[in-house]
This record gives C-alpha cells, sequence and structure tokens, in this order.
C-alpha cells in the first residue's frame, strides 16, 4: 500500500515537473518571438517618429524648352532632403500626378533620380527630375513615399507671367485611423 | 487470505499506477495543448507587430477608369514591414467609409498590371476598387489585412 502511494506520488510529480518544463519552454519561445517583433515595431515607430523631409530650395531648379513638335515644356529638378533619420533611396515608391511612377528611371515615365542613390544621409538631399511637363499653368503633384512608409507630398505650378514655379509641400507618416 | 494479502497489493499497485499514468497523461496533453496555444498566440501577435503597410496616393489624385460601371478607382499598396503580406480577396476587406465592398468589385495586382497573390516587403501592390463615388466628394478607404492590421486614407474623388 505505502509503495503503491509512494510510486503514484512520483509518477504524478515526475509528470508536474514535466508540465512545468514544456509549460516554460513554450513561454519562453513565445516571449522571444514577440519581444523580438516589438523592438522592430518600436524601431519602425521611432523611425517614422524621426523622419522628416523638405525641399532643399537651393539645390532644386526649372529649365524650359521645345519638343521637335513645338510644344513648349519645362523641366523641374527636386532637391529632397532629409533632415531627421537616415533613408534608403531604393525602396522608395511614388506617384506623378496619382499615378504610380518608377523613380530610379527618367525615360520611361518623366519621373526619375539624377543617379543612382543607395542611402540620404541626415542634411544631404538627392534630385528628382520630372521631366517634359507641358509649359502651363496647371497643377502637378508628386507624392514620394520612403521606406518606412512617410511620405512628402510636393504641389507645383509654373507662373507663365512670372516664369517662375511655385511650389508647396506637406508631410505625414502613415498611422492607424479608427 | 495468506495469499489474498501479496495480491490485493499487486492489483491496488497496478490501478495505483494506471490512476497516476491517467492523470500524468492527461496532464501532458493539456500541457501540450497548452503550449501550442501559447507558441501560436505568440507567433500571431509577432507577426502583427511586423506587418505594417501604407496607402500611398495622392488623396487629390486618385486614378479612376471611367470606362466601367460603376467606376474603377486605383489605390496602391506599399508593404513597409517585415512580412509578406497575403494580398487577396479573401485576406484583404476593403471598407469605403465604413461600407464594405464585395469581393467581386476588388481586383489585387502588381504594378504591371498581373494578378497576385501576396505583397513582398517594400513592393507596392495595386487594388482596383469598382464602386460608385460622387465626384469631389471626401470618403475614407480602410485597408484590413487578414491579421487585423489597417490603414486609412480620407481622399476626393475624382
Amino acid at each position: 500500500m505505502g509503495f503503491s502511494v509512494s510510486a503514484s506520488a512520483a509518477i504524478i510529480f515526475i509528470s508536474f515537473l514535466m508540465v512545468a518544463g514544456t509549460l516554460y519552454t513554450a513561454w519562453d519561445n513565445a516571449y522571444a518571438n514577440v519581444q523580438a517583433a516589438q523592438e522592430y515595431w518600436y524601431e519602425m515607430r521611432l523611425s517614422q517618429l524621426n523622419t522628416l523631409s523638405s525641399l532643399d530650395a537651393e539645390n532644386s531648379s526649372v529649365s524650359t524648352g521645345t519638343d521637335s513638335g513645338g510644344n513648349q515644356y519645362y523641366n523641374l529638378t527636386l532637391a529632397i532632403q532629409s533632415n531627421g533619420v537616415t533613408l534608403y533611396v531604393p525602396h522608395w515608391s511614388g506617384t506623378y500626378d496619382g499615378k504610380l511612377v518608377t523613380l530610379n528611371n527618367v525615360d520611361d515615365d518623366n519621373v526619375g533620380f539624377l543617379s543612382d542613390y543607395g542611402y540620404l544621409l541626415p542634411g544631404n538631399s538627392i534630385q528628382l527630375n520630372v521631366t517634359y511637363i507641358p509649359l502651363n499653368e496647371n497643377e502637378h503633384s508628386i507624392k514620394i513615399t520612403f521606406d518606412n512608409g512617410c511620405w512628402l507630398l510636393i504641389n507645383w505650378y509654373y507662373n507663365t507671367t512670372e516664369k517662375v514655379v511655385y511650389v508647396n509641400t506637406s508631410r505625414g507618416c502613415p498611422m492607424e485611423v479608427s | 487470505m495468506a495469499a489474498g494479502g501479496p495480491a490485493s497489493e499487486l492489483i491496488m499497485f497496478i490501478v495505483a499506477i494506471l490512476v497516476a499514468g491517467s492523470v500524468a497523461g492527461a496532464l501532458a496533453y493539456v500541457t501540450n495543448d497548452i503550449a501550442h496555444g501559447i507558441n501560436d498566440r505568440g507567433a500571431m501577435l509577432a507577426d502583427r507587430l511586423r506587418t505594417d503597410f501604407a496607402i500611398i496616393n495622392d488623396p487629390n489624385h486618385i486614378p479612376v477608369d471611367t470606362g466601367t460601371s460603376p467606376p474603377t478607382y486605383t489605390f496602391y499598396i506599399k508593404n513597409v514591414g517585415k512580412e509578406i503580406i497575403p494580398f487577396t480577396s479573401d485576406a484583404v476587406q476593403v471598407f469605403i467609409d465604413g461600407n464594405l465592398v464585395p469581393a467581386s468589385q476588388l481586383s489585387f495586382e502588381d504594378t504591371g498590371g498581373n494578378t497576385i497573390t501576396s505583397l513582398q516587403p517594400y513592393q507596392v501592390g495595386v487594388i482596383k476598387v469598382q464602386y460608385d463615388l460622387t465626384s469631389g466628394h471626401t470618403y475614407t478607404i480602410t485597408v484590413v489585412l487578414e491579421n487585423g492590421v489597417k490603414r486609412s486614407l480620407v481622399f476626393t474623388a475624382p
């Protein structure tokens, strides 16, 4: 009788130890997984909070021309400056007058970077060309979305009387609306 | 009586071991189930934290194709997270001003116009929405992923 009790108690005790071991391993795995994801989430939010971009007017320029059909156009070079965190330019996306454009090639849609850029360091700027814009006072817009989802929206129009481009910029980051 | 003592002891021992074994087995089963649950819940939470996307349209210039009835509006979705986003009508729900857009009125494409089922990190996908909107009015589109991550964009219908 005594041996039966102690044997069964030993089995139950060992099973409790195994339960504790299994649960601890599962909790540890889940905690490590969530912790790593949480660190990524914090990094992303910090990156978005510290993303500050603007138009560098000094390095932006405009030029006019006439195509083979006699139509007048202007080319705009927009210098986009980072005043916040380092941004990775190949992961940027853009829309020009609402339509998605490729930013690494100017020939396919008249919008593209001046050269192959990698990282945009704080304080530096990169130049984006917008070419063959019909020479009139219609308003145009470019929205650049960075690798972390933050964006810079640039609206402009060409004043044919004063022969200057008036530019307006706004910026933001994706935040959940509920 | 002298022979019944050890036999009953043996029977009691076997019964005790069987009962203890059953309890231990049940505990192991339940524990395994809980451990799987903890792992699954952790993975789900981690997946949600690593998932992020943005609707990158210019809110004042939404591309529209008026050649269809109702018109087709184009929304660009950029995966800015670390996880691959399932990109089908089963996995993604679209609401306009709180009204669910039926899956039959949605199409999910890459930027080349090909149908796709997932979005890689930093890839841009296209959701085409066939819906009746009034030009000049402001609407809110909300895109909800299968793990509950959602983003909204307030835009003016062209």
